[in-house]
Formats: structure tokens, C-alpha cells, sequence
């Protein structure tokens, strides 16, 4: 399991970073800021945060529909030499798309309504393979039996489906090109509740099956911590604590990880006393030096608010705050 | 704080009953939270009553004294919270509870996933709807007839395998 499938460093994601009309500077949104993690092969990788965070920036980056403001993203593909993405030219991403796809997020628009099944889902074969006719119709019956939809669906358009369905779709058309890294951005977030716990068990069946590797970007800690191994906290661009997913529910260090926690309402109605009179998270300005937590943490000090809090380790967890493992 | 300002439109009327169709749902947990402490606190001071529609089992823990839970278009169960989230009567209710994933719950295994999905509406199960996804259906009972509301214990279950169900037919 040590082996890393990606290894990201330093990396940076700043938007506004050029010069501005008329010599002005607009400010630059630090999106993603000096951000470092390793996804070993085989595991299941969970990124969290509000909405805002960095988290669907991150993901982008590291598929190269950003091209990131600094750092570096390291494939290592199965028996091939690690690719640096960020340097990596048009055709050597090509290839490199093969082994790392997307599952969107919103099955609605990431779907072409004017484009039938097996368009939808073969197109990518279609090109890297030159797939045609019965060839193509075969691998994408087959794709869509894995994740359990009727191979006489082939011909019909995406408006014919239902969420759940779509979802699929989007998956089969993840998995047509053999891929060992899916990245998921908020995969089940849209779904019903039944049609959610459909498309997980899906996803661990498959990732036994094919040995696959997911990066998991939600914002839904439960789910999170249902299907990963690891899990990142991002906030505002940087990740504030790192750990196994075990640690960071049962233990976690950053107070803003708590926060986060704490705000999850439990589907048990005998817990609501407790929960209370709880401090709800407020929202608060960035500060521009210092810790950028501090305007909503209750345990901030002057040095949070002047001083960037330097990255600890405490026991296996990774964590970005002063007073991590006092407070 | 675009939802802050939409509960503030409701409000301005000073109604007695306040309906929030998923007010919360495209929210952050974070936002979430504040936005629930805030309808709570709202219906103390106004003495509203508050109807909440949502998908989100977490919310109605949360937040419901009553539960209503409906499947294609008709409640097939409804109780206070405690007997739904402690008791639920209905194989729906049931299905719907166990397949949610739980912080602090056993991780990894496989979610008891309610199978199929909700029929197309103009292709109603005929008698019990739910018939067709569930594990408990009865042949010749539940695709014969349609189960009414009736009181099992402290809630109201419209399901066969609850025998007074059945005698109040």
C-alpha cells in the first residue's frame, strides 16, 4: 500500500495573479495555497471543506483544467516513468487522461443531452482507441453492465434517465478507458438517500473489482467517512489537518475540523439536547497574515492572527495550527 | 445569508405556519447548522408552526417533534420523532433509515441499499406502491389491496405486515 499512484507539492492555484487593466492589480484568490498530500495506490482519498475551500480547484488542478500557479502533480502510472502533469505537454496529457478520470458532480449538465448513450460514454474509446461500430457497441455494453445498467439502453438520450441513472452513466464514462485514479467531485451529493447508498456500494464494487484509486471530494462527512481511507480537511485553499479517516472522526486536532464535525446533524433524535447551544461556526474575514481560521476560532490568540501557523505532527495526524494537540 | 434573507420574506407577514421546502439542502453543514438554530429560534419567538420538507434524515433528527414520511404521493407512515427514528413501523421508513451512512457507524461495508428506484409516476405499482421494492411484500395481499393509515403503537403505518392494518380493512 505504500506506494504512491500521486504525489502533489506545493502546490499552488492563484487566480488574478496577472497584471490587471490599466496597471492595476486586482487582488488574487489564493484557491489553492501550498497544498502537499500523497494518494497511495488502491486507497480511497477523501477531500472535505465548505464550499469555497479549494476543493473542486484541487481536483482540477491535479486533471490539469487548471494549470496550476506553482508546485507539481506526480502521476506514477502502472509500470511507467512518474509524470510531472503541471509540465506536461498537450499530448502527453492525453495520454495521461486515460489514467485519471472525472466523475462530475451534477449528473444533469455534465451529460449532453443531444448526444445518445453510447456517444456519451464511447466517444473518449472512439478516440484513443478507434473503436467502431459493434467493436465500440460491445465495450460499451460492457461498461454499462459493470455499473448495472441494461445494455439495450445504448441508443437512448440522457433526458430518458433518472439522477441515479445519469450518475452511472457518468461513471461508465469514467471507467471506459481503463483508468487506475477516478477523481469524484461531490458524486452522490445531488441523489436521493437510496439512490446514494446505490452509488457507493457501486463504487467500493468496482474498486475491488478493478483495483481503482479514488480521490473523494465531498462535502458530506458522512459519506466521507463511510467510503475513504484517508482524509484531507481543506479550508480556505490550504489543508488544515490530514489524517486517517478513523483519527480525524474519532480524534480530530484542528478546530476547525471539530467545527465541522459538530455541525453534522445525526440522524438520532435522543442526541439533539446535547447538541444544543453548541457555538455555530460564524462566518469571518480572512485575515491576511497569520492563521486563516482565526476570525472564527474560539481559541484564537494574537499569535494565530499574526503568525501562519507552522504544519505538526501529532500522533499519524497531519495539522496546520499553533495550539494543534493543546487545544 | 440569501436563505437568512428569504426566512426574513417569509416572516414579514408574522405567520402562524411557516413551510420550508428544503431550506437547507444546497447548504454547507456549517451554514446548515446556523440556519436551523435560526428557524428553531424563530419559531420560539413567533410561536409558528413550522412544516419542513427535506430529504435529510440528520435535519428531521434535528429539528421535527412529528414526522411525516411520504412515498409517491402518499404518507406511508407518520409518528413523533422517536418512534420513526426508534421504531419505524413501515419497510420504507425502515429502508430509508439503514441505508443513510452514519458518522461513528462501521466503515467500508456495504450500505443496505433500497433496490430499484422510485417507479415513473405514470407507472404506479397498482394497490401498495412500495410493493415492488420491498422485501416483505406479501403475495396476494399487498398487490390486491391498498393499505390505509392505521395506528400501530404510537405512530400511524399504512403497511399489511402490521396485522391491525390489516383487520381495519
Amino acid at each position: 500500500m505504500s506506494d504512491a499512484i500521486l504525489r502533489v507539492s506545493n502546490l499552488d492555484m492563484h487566480f488574478g495573479a496577472t497584471d490587471g487593466w490599466f496597471g492595476k492589480t486586482p487582488p488574487t484568490v489564493r484557491a489553492v495555497d501550498d497544498v502537499s498530500f500523497e494518494v497511495l495506490r488502491g486507497e480511497t482519498f477523501g477531500i472535505v471543506g465548505e464550499s469555497g475551500s479549494g476543493k473542486t480547484t484541487l481536483g482540477r488542478c491535479i486533471i490539469r483544467t487548471h494549470t496550476p500557479t506553482g508546485g507539481t502533480v506526480e502521476f506514477r502510472g502502472k509500470g511507467a516513468e512518474p509524470v510531472d502533469l503541471t509540465a506536461s505537454g498537450p499530448e502527453q496529457l492525453r495520454t495521461v487522461w486515460r489514467s485519471i478520470r472525472m466523475i462530475f458532480q451534477d449528473p444533469q449538465s455534465s451529460l449532453n443531452p443531444r448526444l445518445p448513450v453510447i456517444e456519451l460514454v464511447g466517444q473518449v474509446l472512439r478516440k484513443t482507441e478507434g473503436l467502431r461500430g459493434k467493436e465500440l457497441a460491445d465495450r460499451v455494453a460492457d461498461l454499462l453492465f459493470r455499473v448495472g445498467l441494461r445494455p439495450e439502453i445504448l441508443h437512448r438520450y440522457p433526458g430518458a434517465f433518472s439522477g441515479g441513472q445519469r450518475q452511472r452513466l457518468g461513471i461508465a464514462r469514467a471507467l471506459a478507458t481503463n483508468p487506475e485514479l477516478v477523481i469524484a467531485d461531490e458524486s452522490v451529493s445531488a441523489l436521493d438517500v437510496s439512490i446514494q447508498a446505490q452509488t457507493l456500494n457501486l463504487l467500493q464494487d468496482l474498486q475491488e473489482s478493478l483495483n481503482l484509486t479514488y480521490i473523494f471530494i465531498a462535502h458530506d462527512l458522512a459519506v466521507v467517512e463511510h467510503i475513504c481511507d484517508r482524509v484531507a480537511v481543506m479550508y480556505r485553499g490550504q489543508i488544515v489537518e490530514l489524517a486517517e479517516t478513523g483519527e480525524i472522526f474519532e480524534r480530530p486536532r484542528h478546530p476547525y475540523s471539530r467545527a465541522l464535525l459538530n455541525a453534522v446533524p445525526i440522524p438520532d433524535p435522543r442526541l439533539r439536547k446535547e447538541r444544543r447551544g453548541r457555538k455555530s461556526l460564524t462566518d469571518g474575514d480572512v485575515t491576511v497574515r497569520g492563521c486563516r481560521f482565526a476570525s472564527r476560532c474560539s481559541h484564537a490568540t494574537d499569535l494565530c492572527r499574526s503568525e501562519a501557523p507552522p504544519r505538526k505532527r501529532i500522533g499519524q495526524t497531519d495539522v496546520l495550527c499553533h495550539f494543534a494537540g493543546e487545544v | 445569508m440569501r436563505q437568512r434573507a428569504m426566512i426574513a420574506m417569509a416572516l414579514c407577514c408574522q405567520p402562524r405556519l411557516l413551510i420550508a421546502d428544503e431550506p437547507t439542502t444546497a447548504l454547507d453543514v456549517t451554514t446548515q447548522a446556523q440556519i436551523l438554530d435560526l428557524i428553531a429560534d424563530l419559531k420560539e419567538e413567533f410561536n409558528m408552526g413550522v412544516m419542513l420538507i427535506t430529504h435529510d434524515l440528520g435535519v428531521v433528527a434535528e429539528v421535527a417533534e412529528d414526522v411525516a414520511v411520504m412515498y409517491m404521493g402518499k404518507v406511508v407512515e407518520r409518528g413523533d420523532v422517536y418512534s420513526i427514528f426508534e421504531a419505524p413501523k413501515h419497510p420504507y421508513t425502515r429502508a430509508l433509515l439503514e441505508s443513510v451512512p452514519r458518522i461513528g457507524m462501521e466503515r467500508k461495508h456495504r450500505l443496505p441499499a433500497i433496490r430499484g428506484m422510485v417507479p415513473h409516476p405514470l407507472a404506479r405499482p397498482t394497490s401498495c406502491s412500495f410493493r415492488t421494492r420491498c422485501d416483505h411484500a406479501i403475495a396476494g395481499v399487498c398487490d390486491v389491496r391498498q393499505p390505509g393509515l392505521s395506528p400501530v403503537g404510537e405512530s400511524e403505518v399504512a403497511c399489511f405486515l402490521h396485522s391491525e392494518a390489516l383487520a381495519d380493512e
